[in-house]
């Protein structure tokens, strides 16, 4: 389904309109739903610190009474909208207002392509693999102040963007040698198979997190698999390059679906990853076909993984204490979820571990949004309020469960951030060989 | 709709109450729970209608006297009414308990504590609008003692306040008011300015600095000034100090065109208060069904990313407002009914939708539709089925959602927000009245 196929449609009034509309076509009718009660300009945490950007109701269902099908947006501002969903989740009458924002901004691309800036941002998956070699020579150079300020004359990437080092080796590389060790349950029992969704930044910058996911995957009893995947195409999509966000998805579509069919849950620890490939796809990329929905259905972030085995009575909850108090922002991409808050249900089961919720819509950085020079100082006010709740609480390390949002925050308040996973893992008293991690409590 | 579930789900790891809906009920059912200890979570789609009302607190708008007397007077008479069923004492207690959280979360709500009468208060179009209890900032405006003018300050190029207007609709009531424009000190943008971009400019004390030197040479002779209600945001009570202390007058909002003000700075500051007490709030995502044991309501599912996300709870409360906020469904059959539970509502009696408008619009009491299309409830607010027997035992319906009173035209929605809120989490949880901490538990 492409952008431009017309649908036939039902009109003998039995099914509303919308309903019939294929999913990603969904988002651009839910605009007739809008009474322009501005909830959504209200909430905007990017409306909210500049006025380069009039608001999502604006931009979204306003502009879009003005937009022909295959037609661009009759504005530009929609540019600054980060995609952060806040709109769509505050929004009492169910207006996609983020999904029409999104395809808007396709469109635009579409008509004037993409900057080299934004399709280099959109590509990471590519700059982790073919950086990893160079590693001690790549980290050199981000961590240099006069290198960054060349990268942010030349090419427009924020010089203050929280950019992650290469780790100078890969997860999948350390998996290939690593499961070897581990053995393969019987062919037919998949009740104890789960599938991992490692994400870019888990296999270039951050294995540690994916060699702790393993760890207490295994020890809850299952066996990890981990398949050929690529990106999950949402730095692409955000760019507004949906052809490369289609590209990326169909490939790990057709690497997920068969574990899908078998009823193999598929787990990630990056919560906006997992955004990806349960809604996007279909929702926004208008991938919507038989086996789309099916890994759609059985994709889970890991805390939410961890919950569901909870409420399933699978989760060994012999948990050693954790004598400590931490603030946790819940991500907006892991707020488009709607499944709860499932870091802090799996966290309250450790002895001892207090963790609460910031009140904070988005840490600012939105993916790669806050990367881009010109969007850099808007990055750093939206995450303002959270970095203030930081300070105020005197906190030196922050849960978060998305690996941007995480190096966000450490750059706004200076406090270590880390993945609920570590705590998790700590808890269960796993450990891991890695000369980078530093478990976040101590031996 | 409902799902029986043949597996037990009693067993299964949840809160102890479950609030559906995030308007003024649901809100104030989430502080009230957490006041009383429970783990509570909140599920809405969307933010409540807070966003879009004018913000004060109508307890019975008609009441000439004691408001309270007059609201006791009513429910004895009328058993069927919301107020009747939430009896007295939850709606002296709802309205006490609310007043507490807000000044807790330093949002002062006030009321004439003299004589416990309606205030007077002044609407955008110069209307005057009886309520019980208002922000401190729209209280402001009460016209009840004022024997001087009234300033209304308006601001050039913004299209949502024309002083001009509702001073002369005063002035045709004998309210001595006058009007004056100010220029913004920051140069117009492309775009129109919304509520919200004005109250983040008065949070700053630059830009009250500048509003403040232009509305100074009009005072004389006048004893309050009045502004749009957009004096802030994040920091609205120093703004409200600020201008009244600078200008040397009361100074009073005025509400205007959505998003509201009021409500903005209310659902952030609770929103805040409750993730801080451990509350799970979740926006933004429909409840698509309640999962029903025997005559229990175990949890609900919600349509989250993917798949169906289930939540158990021991208690829910079902606040997810009347007809327009999607709490009650309609179809073009003219078929009225509660979604989640698959509830009945008391009316209309006969199927189409003939009979549910009368020929005029403005209808002094409202259309029929708007008092009928409600939940039936208990005296433990607990949904009725159409048997006329409590639905389930442990679901209770509050706000909005109820039958019995038109929430457009009545002029006690927010009474009885508040008064079965309160109601409806004492009954589940069987608190005493004196167990109610109220806000002995403040901060942020």
């Amino acid at each position: 389904m492409t952008d431009h196929d017309q649908p036939v449609y039902d009109l003998s009034g039995h099914t509303p309109l919308i309903e019939q509309a294929p999913l990603a076509r969904q988002a651009a009718f839910s605009a007739d739903h809008c009474l322009k009660c501005n909830i959504c300009t209200a909430a905007c945490p990017v409306a909210a610190v500049t006025p380069l950007f009039p608001g999502p109701k604006t931009v979204g269902p306003q502009a879009q009474r003005l937009r022909e099908p295959g037609q661009p947006s009759p504005d530009h501002a929609v540019d600054y909208c980060s995609s952060c969903g806040i709109c769509t989740l505050v929004c009492p009458h169910g207006v996609k207002v983020m999904e029409i924002n999104t395809q808007a901004k396709a469109r635009i691309v579409e008509r004037d392509g993409l900057s080299l800036r934004n399709w280099f941002l959109s590509r990471n998956e590519l700059w982790g693999r073919l950086g990893t070699p160079f590693a001690p020579l790549l980290n050199f150079g981000v961590r240099s102040r006069l290198l960054r300020l060349l990268a942010e004359k030349l090419f427009k990437v924020s010089a203050r963007g929280p950019l992650p080092g290469w780790a100078g080796y890969t997860f999948r590389g350390w998996w290939q040698r690593e499961q070897k060790q581990h053995p393969r349950p019987a062919q037919h029992d998949d009740s104890q198979r789960v599938v991992f969704f490692h994400g870019c930044s888990t296999n270039t910058y951050e294995p540690f997190i994916g060699k702790l996911a393993v760890a207490v995957l295994e020890h809850i009893g299952l066996h990890v698999e981990i398949p050929p995947q690529t990106c999950c195409g949402l730095p692409a999509q955000s760019n507004g390059d949906f052809d490369a966000a289609r590209c990326y998805a169909r490939h790990n579509i057709e690497a997920l679906a068969d574990y899908a069919r078998r009823g193999i849950p598929i787990v990630g620890t990056s919560a906006s990853c997992m955004t990806a490939i349960k809604g996007d796809y279909r929702h926004v990329l208008g991938l919507d076909d038989d086996d789309a929905q099916l890994v759609a259905v059985h994709t889970y972030d890991f805390m939410e993984f961890l919950w569901k085995l909870h409420q399933e009575g699978r989760l060994p909850t012999g948990f050693q204490p954790i004598e400590r108090e931490y603030p946790y922002h819940a991500p907006c991409q892991l707020k488009a979820h709607g499944f709860g808050r499932p870091v802090l249900d799996v966290l309250s089961l450790i002895p001892g571990l207090k963790a609460w919720e910031i009140d904070a819509d988005c840490c600012g950085i939105a993916g790669t949004y806050g990367y881009k020079a010109e969007k850099r100082a808007i990055a750093e006010l939206v995450g303002w309020p959270l970095a203030e709740q930081v300070h105020a609480a005197g906190a030196g390390t922050v849960i978060c469960d998305t690996e941007t949002c995480r190096w966000q925050i450490t750059a706004l308040t200076g406090a270590n951030t880390i993945h609920p996973v570590e705590l998790v893992a700590a808890a269960y008293g796993l450990t891991i060989t890695d000369k980078a991690y530093t478990p976040p409590v101590g031996e | 709709m409902t799902a029986n579930i043949a597996s037990p789900h009693g067993n299964q790891p949840g809160t102890d109450v479950l609030v559906i809906g995030a308007g003024l009920s649901g809100l104030m059912a989430a502080v009230h729970a957490v006041q009383a200890g429970a783990r509570v979570r909140l599920i809405a789609e969307g933010w409540g209608q807070q966003l879009i009302a004018p913000g004060w607190i109508s307890v019975c708008d008609r009441a000439d006297d004691d408001v309270i007397a007059e609201v006791r007077g009513y429910a004895a008479l009328h058993p069927d009414h919301p107020y009747a069923k939430a009896g007295d004492d939850a709606m002296v207690h709802g309205l006490e308990a609310f007043q507490a959280i807000t000044a807790a979360i330093g949002l002062s709500y006030d009321r004439r504590r003299r004589d416990g009468h309606n205030m007077r208060l002044i609407t955008m179009l110069g209307a005057i609008q009886r309520v019980m209890m208002a922000p401190r900032g729209i209280a402001n405006s009460d016209w009840t003692d004022v024997t001087e003018s009234i300033l209304l300050v308006g601001l050039r190029g913004w299209r949502d306040f024309y002083p001009e207007l509702a001073a002369g609709n005063l002035r045709s009531q004998g309210i001595e008011a006058r009007a004056i424009r100010i220029d913004l000190p920051e140069p117009p943008g492309p775009w129109d300015r919304w509520p919200t971009d004005l109250a983040r400019l008065f949070d700053s004390s630059a830009f009250r600095a500048a509003i403040i030197k232009q509305v100074q040479p009009h005072i004389r002779g006048v004893e309050k000034v009045g502004f749009p209600a957009v004096l802030g945001l994040d920091h609205h009570t120093e703004a409200l100090t600020n201008l009244s202390e600078q200008i040397e007058r009361l100074v009073f909002e005025i509400p205007t065109l959505p998003p509201s003000l009021p409500g903005l700075r209310l659902s952030n500051r609770l929103r805040r208060w409750l993730l801080r007490r451990g509350v799970r709030v979740q926006i933004g995502h429909p409840v698509t069904r309640g999962l029903v044991e025997g005559d229990r309501c175990v949890g609900v599912e919600v349509q989250a990313l993917g798949h169906v996300t289930p939540f158990y709870a021991d208690h829910v409360i079902l606040a997810t407002g009347g007809l327009y906020s999607g709490g009650i469904q309609t179809s073009e059959t003219g078929r009225v009914w509660e979604p989640i539970f698959d509830l009945p509502t008391a009316g209309p009696d006969v199927p189409g939708r003939e009979g549910w408008y009368y020929d005029r619009l403005l209808k002094e009491r409202g259309h029929p539709i708007h008092r009928q299309a409600g939940l039936r409830v208990d005296h433990d607010l607990r949904p009725l089925n159409a048997a006329g027997e409590p639905a389930l035992a442990n679901v209770y319906a509050t706000g909005h959602m109820l039958a019995g009173f038109n929430p457009l035209t009545d002029g006690c929605a927010e009474g009885i927000a508040l008064a079965t809120a309160y109601k409806a989490v004492h009954t589940a949880l069987e608190l005493d009245d004196k167990n109610h901490r109220g806000a002995t538990d403040t901060g942020l």
